[in-house]
C-alpha cells in the first residue's frame, strides 16, 4: 500500500511536473509548426529527466541531501548563491505562467472575469496547500491530470498519418528553418527537463521519510510517473501535427490547445481537456510555489517541510505565501501567461547545468551515497545528459533571439 | 486565426462546444487580431483583418454565420499568401 501511494507521487510529479504550461506550449507548437517531425525529442527529454530525478530520489534517499543542500556543499556558499538566485528567478517566472494558464483554464470553463478567477485560483491554491495533506494532493492533482489522456483519445480519432509518426522517432533535418527547428529541439528538451519538478521530488522523497529501502520506489516513481507524462506530450505533439498544421493555425493561446479535443471528440472532449488543463496545470503551480519555498529554505537552512506544522516551519511557510502571492501580482498585470512560459522554459534551460552538475558529482561521491553511488549505466547517462544538457544551455538564448521565439 | 475561428464556429453550431469556451476563446482571438491589426501596412490584409474581426464578434451569437464568414476570410488569407 505504501508503494502505491509512493507511486503517486511519481504521477503528481509526472502530470503537474512534466505536462505543466510548458509542456502544453511547447509540444501543440512544435506539432503545429514541424507536424510529427519532432517526436523524436520527447523521448530524449523523458529520459534525461528519468536520469536526472532517479539521481536526486536517490540523494534525497541515501545522503538525506535535497537538490540545494547538495549544491551548497558543492559550490561552496557564493556560487550556490548564484545557482539559487537564477533558479528562483526561472522557478518563479514558471509560477507566474502557471497560475496565468490556470486562471485562463478556469475562464474557458466557466466564462467568469479573468482577474477574479486568478484571484479564486490562487486561494484556493492556498487553502489546499494549507489544508489537505500532502497524500491528498498528490491524489488530487495527479488523478484529476489524468483527464489529459483525452489527448491521446483525440489523437487517434484525428487519423494521423501512422507512418509519419513513426518517421516522427527519427530525427531528420528539416528541409528549411533549421534554426527554428533546432529553437523548438531546445524548447521540448527545456520543457521537459524543468529543474523545478526534480526539486520537488526530491523534496518530497525526504518529506515522505525515503531511505535506501525506497530506491525501488524511487526508480518506478521516476520511470513511470515521467514516461506517462511523456506520453501525453507526445499525444498533444500528435494532435497539433494533425489537425493545427494543416489548417495552418498558429497556436499562441491556451485555449487552442482545448480545441484540439474538441474537434474530434466534440463537447466531452473540450471538458475533459480543460479539467486536465486546469488540474496539471495547478498541480504544477503547487509544485512550483513548493519548489521555491523549498529551494530558499534548504540553501539558508531554515526548517522545512509540508508535513510540519506551519509553525514549526515559520520561514518556510511564509515563503510559499509570499510567492503564491507574487505570482498573483505578476498575473494580474495582464502578462501573456504563454508568452512567459516560453521564456521560463528557455531560461530554465540555461540554469539547468548549475544544479544538474552538483548533483551528477554527489550521486558519484561515496563519502554521501556508500555503496549506492551511479553504477556505471547511471553515469554513462548522467555525463551523455551533461553534455545535451551543456549544448541546450549554451544554444537557447541565441535561437529565442535569432527565431523571434519561433516564429521564424 | 481565420482557420481556427472557422472551426471553433463550426464546433459551437453543430453543439459541440459550451458556451463559455465560444464566446472566451472567440474573444481571445479578437484580442491577438487587434494586437497584429497595426503592423499590417498592407489595404487587402487589413480589410480582410477587418473582416475576420467582425465575423469573430458575432461568433458566439451567429456561429453559422461566422463559420462560412471565416472560412471565407481563411481561403482569401491562402491567396494572398500565394
Amino acid at each position: 500500500m505504501k508503494n502505491l501511494l509512493g507511486v503517486a507521487l511519481g504521477i503528481l510529479a509526472a502530470i503537474g511536473g512534466f505536462v505543466d504550461i510548458g509542456d502544453l506550449v511547447f509540444n501543440v507548437q512544435a506539432g503545429a509548426t514541424f507536424g510529427y517531425r519532432l517526436l523524436w525529442v520527447v523521448p530524449v527529454g523523458v529520459v534525461g529527466i528519468i536520469v536526472y530525478s532517479e539521481m536526486c530520489g536517490r540523494v534525497a534517499a541515501v545522503a538525506e541531501r535535497s537538490v540545494f543542500d547538495a549544491i551548497r556543499e558543492r559550490l561552496g556558499f557564493s556560487v550556490g548563491l548564484g545557482a539559487l538566485v537564477a533558479s528562483q528567478i526561472v522557478n518563479f517566472m514558471t509560477l507566474a505562467a502557471e497560475v496565468g494558464g490556470l486562471a485562463i483554464a478556469l475562464q474557458l470553463l466557466a466564462g467568469l472575469e479573468f482577474h477574479l478567477l486568478a484571484a479564486v485560483a490562487v486561494l484556493a491554491l492556498g487553502v489546499v496547500i494549507w489544508v489537505l495533506p500532502f497524500e491528498w494532493i498528490e491524489r488530487l492533482f495527479g488523478y484529476m491530470g489524468l483527464c489529459l489522456l483525452v489527448f491521446a483519445v483525440a489523437a487517434i480519432k484525428l487519423h494521423p498519418d501512422w507512418s509519419a509518426v513513426a518517421e516522427g522517432f527519427v530525427p531528420r533535418t528539416p528541409p528549411s528553418d533549421v534554426l527554428v527547428y533546432g529553437y523548438f529541439v531546445v524548447g521540448l528538451l527545456g520543457a521537459a527537463l524543468t529543474p523545478y519538478e526534480v526539486y520537488f521530488y526530491s523534496s518530497g522523497g525526504i518529506e515522505e521519510g525515503w531511505t535506501p529501502k525506497d530506491l525501488g520506489l524511487n526508480r518506478a516513481n521516476a520511470i513511470i510517473g515521467y514516461a506517462l507524462g511523456g506520453f501525453l506530450s507526445l499525444a498533444l505533439m500528435i494532435t497539433a501535427g494533425a489537425l493545427f498544421l494543416p489548417n495552418g493555425i498558429d497556436p499562441e493561446l491556451l485555449g487552442t490547445v482545448a480545441l484540439g479535443a474538441e474537434v474530434p471528440l466534440g463537447t466531452v472532449g473540450l471538458v475533459l481537456a480543460l479539467i486536465g488543463i486546469t488540474f496539471a496545470v495547478g498541480g504544477a503551480a503547487i509544485d512550483t510555489c513548493f519548489s521555491g519555498a523549498y529551494n530558499l529554505a534548504q540553501f539558508f537552512g531554515w526548517e522545512w517541510g509540508k508535513n510540519r506544522p506551519p509553525a514549526t516551519a515559520p520561514r518556510f511557510t511564509i515563503a510559499w505565501i509570499v510567492l503564491l502571492i507574487l505570482a498573483l501580482l505578476v498575473t494580474m498585470t495582464g502578462i501573456d501567461p504563454v508568452m512567459l512560459t516560453e521564456y521560463a522554459v528557455i531560461f530554465s534551460v540555461v540554469a539547468l547545468p548549475l544544479t544538474y552538475l552538483p548533483l551528477l558529482l554527489v550521486a558519484n561521491d561515496r563519502a554521501y551515497m556508500g555503496q549506492h553511488t551511479n553504477g556505471r549505466v547511471a553515469n554513462a547517462f548522467g555525463f551523455v545528459y551533461f553534455v545535451v544538457i551543456l549544448v541546450v544551455a549554451l544554444t537557447a538564448i541565441p535561437l529565442m533571439v535569432l527565431t523571434n521565439q519561433g516564429q521564424g | 486565426m481565420a482557420s481556427e475561428g472557422a472551426l471553433l464556429a463550426h464546433d459551437a453550431a453543430v453543439g459541440s462546444s459550451t458556451g463559455p469556451f465560444t464566446r472566451v476563446h472567440s474573444q481571445a482571438l479578437r484580442t491577438k487580431l487587434d494586437q497584429l491589426e497595426p503592423y499590417l501596412k498592407d489595404e487587402q490584409l487589413a480589410r480582410l483583418a477587418a473582416d475576420i474581426g467582425e465575423a469573430l464578434d458575432g461568433l458566439p451569437e451567429q456561429p453559422r454565420r461566422a463559420e462560412s464568414q471565416l472560412d471565407a476570410a481563411s481561403e482569401k488569407a491562402e491567396e494572398l499568401a500565394r
